[in-house]
């Protein structure tokens, strides 16, 4: 351990707990560095920030983590941190799961957050599979892909996690990669940065899993895999039809300044006083 | 006398000239993935036989701590632990 | 009107008696679902809330519910929510989190028929054993009944006293005549009712374990942005709250969990008896059916025929020690209920062969009348 100690450790909980419980290569570990550096960025108080999971390998990051924390059930971080904020506005709640917790179990409190507009940014790690469980399949594996329960290849259709949330009314929508981790900090940055609900999609390799069952190979393959296959806003408007086919595109894709829940709750307060004092 | 990196090769020699050390691997904390390794634009880190990353060739660092943002595991530190904007990328 | 009507006299209805109830202990926050027979409640809390600035919330179903007051209350807001059968189903995960992770909150339960969809305008007391082991594993339950619209009033206070007290979530359960039932309410004087303050932490930041091993079992706890961090997790957890599988933590969580309940039952029990030391016929009864109960007794008396009646008020922990103290001896207890059976097979657990414990079920959706039990006590006389 060098000398001096850097700055990641004032965010994590506690030495012991490392090295953490997620696979070599996968990239979540890379995504609780991302957040760490935005809210290091954003120079919150720990006392303000409340980390809420659901279940699933994403979801067992808040225990490293020296903020509020809170591990759900099973698809309804949304639901809870919504209860927190509406019970404790001055938290700052960020909502970290899988896209199998956030887009299948949890997938109406997802869209109904979005509705409302409610004032949390829910990260989500996708890795196209269910990993903790043994690597079945979820909302977002793609058609073809072999997964636990899917053994001659995935028949049915994958969500669109950005274009679902946008449509459903969130006030930022965002992806981004592992791979491309400078951008992934900027745009974890932007979407913990605001009010309403904000979604940042960050695509992450399962290698154990999802990238084993699918040939793949090891983590640094799965990484170049994102390398390669995903393109930015800018370099998508350039590409031809025929290139764009099978490319996943980075980038903000929705940036609205729409009133969050508890601004809107506040006015529904003043406008009740206001009546009352007639 | 410095031969390419590569997976699995045993450490070089260390050389005469004094080298900067900006790169800091916690060996404890490193699960061996190879992200580091594979991913650095100036091929300063190998891969030990002991399932580690090393900081093999730390005169050629630039310090873009690409390294250490794209490590899982919290195991790769630059500088004093400030990370530095990427100077010459490293991502595409 | 608006806000609880201190020490006037009114005709209330028992679920508007519960939200008053709530807004007399000082609830912050309000999520739930419409559901029938509950839905006057969360319709009243969401006219009152607001006014003074309180949150309430219709959430997307039952399971957002639950799940949100859990996340009100460990950011430090006083929690309910209210629902009816189908909706308990749903929110049977949620309570068990709860549960595990010791977070005080109130949830109102008005029985009607069951199962599934059943009767939704009508009365059943079917959710008795579902509201002591409705949720997996082993957990702890406190399960109140009111009889009337003063105990809705007054047993909301109770159950959010309780939850604080116990760190637990606390089920207030009325049958759906005693939901929609009114009756004239004189209420208290503000000053008047008891509410047990906010729990908090007595040590410093560094020293704070959320699940302190103290003596009552219950330790005082901290809330989110209270500057006290915490993890909170439904995995077994020691008593920072870290995830466990070590065999001495998890059985001493386990223990925690059971004992802070069983040793207390000196707070928990709460009965009323009517004659019971008296009678070798007891009524063994609760929430509408006591109403019955009450007015067959009436009736017999004028027979010259005399019965007791045993009216737990909290069902769960059931009163084992005082059941069995003053019902193994007598000759018949009677148990009417709006199910095929449930509280009675606790008496039968708790009296000797010789006792005659003998149900008396209606499940089609109307009340057990006086004339019933009137008729079915004078069948074992």
């Amino acid at each position: 351990m060098p000398a001096r100690l850097p700055y990641a450790y004032r965010y994590l909980r506690a030495k012991k707990k490392f090295p953490h419980v997620w696979c070599p290569g996968c990239g979540i570990g890379i995504v609780m560095g991302s957040i760490i550096r935005a809210i290091d960025s954003l120079k919150w108080e720990l006392d303000d920030i409340l980390m809420v999971s659901g279940i699933g390998c994403t979801s067992r990051m808040p225990v490293y983590v020296d903020f509020n924390t809170l591990h759900t059930t099973h698809g309804r971080a949304l639901a809870f941190g919504t209860g927190a904020k509406m019970a404790n506005e001055n938290l700052k709640v960020l909502a970290v799961m899988g896209d199998g917790d956030s887009m299948a179990i949890g997938g109406n409190h997802i869209i109904h957050a979005a509705r409302r507009n409610m004032d949390i940014t829910a990260i989500i790690v996708n890795n196209n599979n269910y990993g903790m469980t043994g690597g079945q399949f979820s909302p977002t594996t793609p058609q073809g892909a072999r997964t636990a329960t899917t053994p001659y290849g995935m028949i049915e259709p994958d969500f669109d996690v950005c274009k679902l949330t946008e449509a459903a009314g969130a006030n930022f929508v965002a992806r981004g990669s592992v791979y491309h981790v400078t951008e992934l900090d900027g745009l974890i940055r932007q979407g913990l940065d605001g009010s309403g609900f904000r979604v940042v999609e960050i695509l992450s390799p399962c290698p154990t899993n999802f990238g084993r069952a699918n040939r793949q190979g090891d983590a640094v393959k799965m990484m170049e895999i994102l390398r390669d296959n995903t393109v930015n806003r800018a370099q998508a408007a350039k590409l031809p039809e025929d290139k764009l086919q099978g490319k996943i595109v980075r980038g903000v894709f929705a940036d609205k300044k729409g009133m969050g829940y508890i601004e809107r709750y506040h006015g529904l307060v003043d406008r009740i006083a206001a009546e009352v004092k007639k | 006398m410095s031969e390419k990196p590569g997976k699995g090769q045993t450490k070089v020699e260390p050389c005469e000239v004094k080298r900067k050390n900006a790169v800091h691997i916690f060996p404890e904390w490193c699960k061996g993935c190879g992200i580091c390794v594979a991913f650095c634009p100036k091929q300063v880190l190998t891969m030990g036989d002991d399932q580690k990353a090393h900081v093999t060739f730390p005169e050629k660092c630039i310090e873009c701590a690409l390294c250490a943002r794209r490590c899982p595991e919290f195991a790769v530190f630059v500088s004093d632990g400030k990370l530095k904007d990427s100077k010459n990328g490293g991502e595409k | 009107m608006s806000g609880v009507p201190w020490g006037e006299t009114r005709l209330i209805q028992g679920n508007e008696a519960v939200a008053l109830g709530a807004l007399a202990a000082g609830i912050d926050f309000f999520a739930g679902y419409p559901i029938t027979p509950s839905t006057e409640v969360a319709e009243i809390l969401a006219r009152e809330m607001p006014i003074t600035g309180k949150k309430w919330i219709q959430m997307e179903d039952e399971i957002a519910s639950i799940s949100a007051i859990i996340g009100g209350s460990l950011a430090g807001g006083r929690s309910m929510t209210a629902t009816s059968g189908p909706g308990f189903s749903l929110m049977q995960e949620g309570l068990g989190y709860a549960c595990m992770t010791e977070v005080p909150l109130v949830l109102v339960n008005v029985m009607r028929g069951g199962p599934s969809t059943g009767l939704p305008t009508q009365v059943s007391q079917g959710d008795v054993m579902q509201a002591r082991w409705g949720t997996h594993g082993d957990h702890p339950a406190i399960v109140l009944a009111p009889a009337d619209v003063e105990e809705c009033f007054r047993l909301t206070i109770r159950a959010f006293n309780l939850a604080e007290s116990f760190r637990t979530p606390v089920i207030l359960m009325p049958d759906e005549v005693i939901g929609h039932m009114r009756e004239k309410l004189t209420f208290p004087k503000e000053g008047d009712i008891c509410v047990t303050p906010p729990s908090a932490p007595d040590v410093p930041i560094e020293w704070y374990e959320h699940y302190h091993s103290s003596a009552t079992g219950v330790s005082p706890m901290a809330h989110f942005g209270s500057g006290y961090r915490f993890h909170v997790t439904g995995l077994t957890h020691d008593t920072h709250g870290f995830p466990t599988r070590k065999v001495d933590e998890v059985v001493a969580k386990m223990n925690r969990l059971k004992q802070k309940i069983t040793r207390r039952l000196d707070v928990l029990e709460d009965n009323m008896l009517h004659n019971v030391e008296d009678s070798r016929v007891v009524v063994f009864c609760y929430g509408s059916v006591y109403r019955s109960a009450l007015a067959a007794q009436h009736i017999l008396a004028k027979k010259r025929k005399k019965i007791g009646i045993f009216r737990p008020v909290t069902l769960w922990p059931f009163p084992d020690r005082t059941v069995k103290e003053k019902l193994d001896g007598k000759d018949v207890i009677l148990v009417p209920e709006l199910n095929q059976g449930q509280i009675i097979h606790e008496v039968e657990r708790l009296t000797s062969d010789s006792v005659r414990v003998v149900p008396l079920h209606r499940y089609d959706g109307y009340e057990i009348t006086p004339e019933q039990i009137v008729a079915a006590v004078q069948e074992v006389m």
